[in-house]
């Protein structure tokens, strides 16, 4: 009773002690919502502000898509220290943009420019279809005026110079409407093409490796000694 | 299938209209149908001593020419390369008369008949006679 008695003091004092030795970092860490770090080797956290006992410190920073950062940072007691750190891209990230952004540009080439072209080309057809319908009818509507007609010189205007006019504008739309067709239906059959060979293509998908490093970090004590932890990460889609 | 498509769609519309077809109209001056305009009698009047009229009655068949207005005819004399503008009798009327002042006797005189509509004429229709009492 008596040993309890001056134990229990004695602890207090050496707690109290060392909570007014520890200090406090907080960080500030871009990017900021899901950055983790390693803390002197051995202790993986998250969390934005950790209190340590004084003196010098290593911080493995590291973020999704972003590269690892070592540091070293001295903890003053009693006192809040503030870390500023920026986490820059990592490498694989940087490449996987490039090779998505390739694949993207990849994609619109043999996807949707055949498409918009064909999309255009169609437009005109159509619109190459009425004008082609317009200038049968004026053809059409020629030859009735002529059997209404009652003025000599105005028949003979119609058959000299309006009717081989018209008969001129019906095969100029006539033409214009084949090949519109006939480039409407290539680009069609080529759209479709490009749509069905590019149907399996797969999306780049990004390996964060550096999370696998970051993860490999860390060592974790055992009943035996100590043992590094590795992971690896599966994309599940 | 967008070129059956198309090919149907294209097949609807052809260039049916045939020129050397469009000779139906009698107001066409290259009309190829009956004649429309007939002589229906002429004579030789004297009307002076040694001075001789022909006179032409001429009929318009309104079955074939069907005007929606008064018009006129222009008849022609080749002998004397003269041309006479006639009216209508009547309004409506179908029938001209045409005079030919001064013909000689024994002289065949001919003629180009057509109607005019609007300083326009239509097919011309040829008709000889000769002088003579």
């Amino acid at each position: 009773m008596t040993r309890t008695a001056t134990f229990l003091p004695a602890c207090l004092l050496v707690l109290t002690a060392l909570a007014q030795e520890q200090g406090r970092v907080r960080f500030f860490v871009d990017p900021g919502d899901d950055f983790s770090f390693v803390l002197d080797n051995k202790y993986r956290l998250q969390q934005r502000e950790i209190s340590l006992s004084p003196g010098p410190h290593t911080f493995t920073f590291w973020a999704p898509r972003h590269a690892m950062v070592d540091t070293s940072f001295t903890v003053i007691a009693d006192s809040l220290s503030i870390l500023t750190l920026r986490l820059p891209l990592s490498l694989e990230y940087i490449d996987h943009q490039r090779e998505l952004h390739r694949f993207r540009r990849k994609q619109l080439l043999t996807r949707s420019l055949p498409a918009a072209a064909t999309a255009g080309v169609g437009i005109w057809a159509v619109a190459g279809f009425f004008a082609y319908r317009n200038a049968h009818n004026d053809l059409q509507d020629l030859e009735k005026e002529y059997a209404d007609l009652q003025v000599p010189r105005a028949i003979a205007q119609l058959k000299e110079q309006e009717i081989p006019a018209a008969k001129e504008t019906f095969k100029e739309k006539r033409t214009a409407f084949f090949i519109a067709g006939g480039l409407f239906a290539a680009g069609l059959v080529g759209t479709i093409h490009a749509f069905r060979s590019t149907a399996h293509r797969e999306v780049p998908v990004f390996e964060d490796k550096e999370k696998l490093r970051f993860e490999g970090l860390v060592w974790a004590p055992g009943a035996q000694g100590g043992t590094w932890a590795a992971g690896i990460s599966l994309p599940l889609r | 299938m967008s070129i059956v498509l198309l090919s149907i769609l294209s097949g609807c519309y052809k260039d049916e209209v045939d020129l050397a077809a469009l000779t139906t109209n009698p107001f066409d001056p290259g009309y190829t149908g009956p004649a429309f305009i007939a002589v229906t009698n002429e004579s030789t009047q004297q009307v002076a001593p040694n001075v001789y009229n022909q006179v032409l009655e001429i009929a318009v068949d309104h079955g074939i020419l069907q005007p929606a207005a008064s018009y006129k005819l222009l008849v022609t004399d080749l002998n004397n390369d003269t041309a006479t503008e006639l009216q209508q009798t009547a309004p409506g009327s179908n029938t001209f008369t045409y005079t030919n002042n001064s013909v000689a006797l024994g002289v065949e005189y001919c003629y180009t008949i057509s109607v005019l509509v609007q300083f326009s004429t239509t097919r011309n229709e040829g008709f000889c006679a000769l002088a003579e009492l």
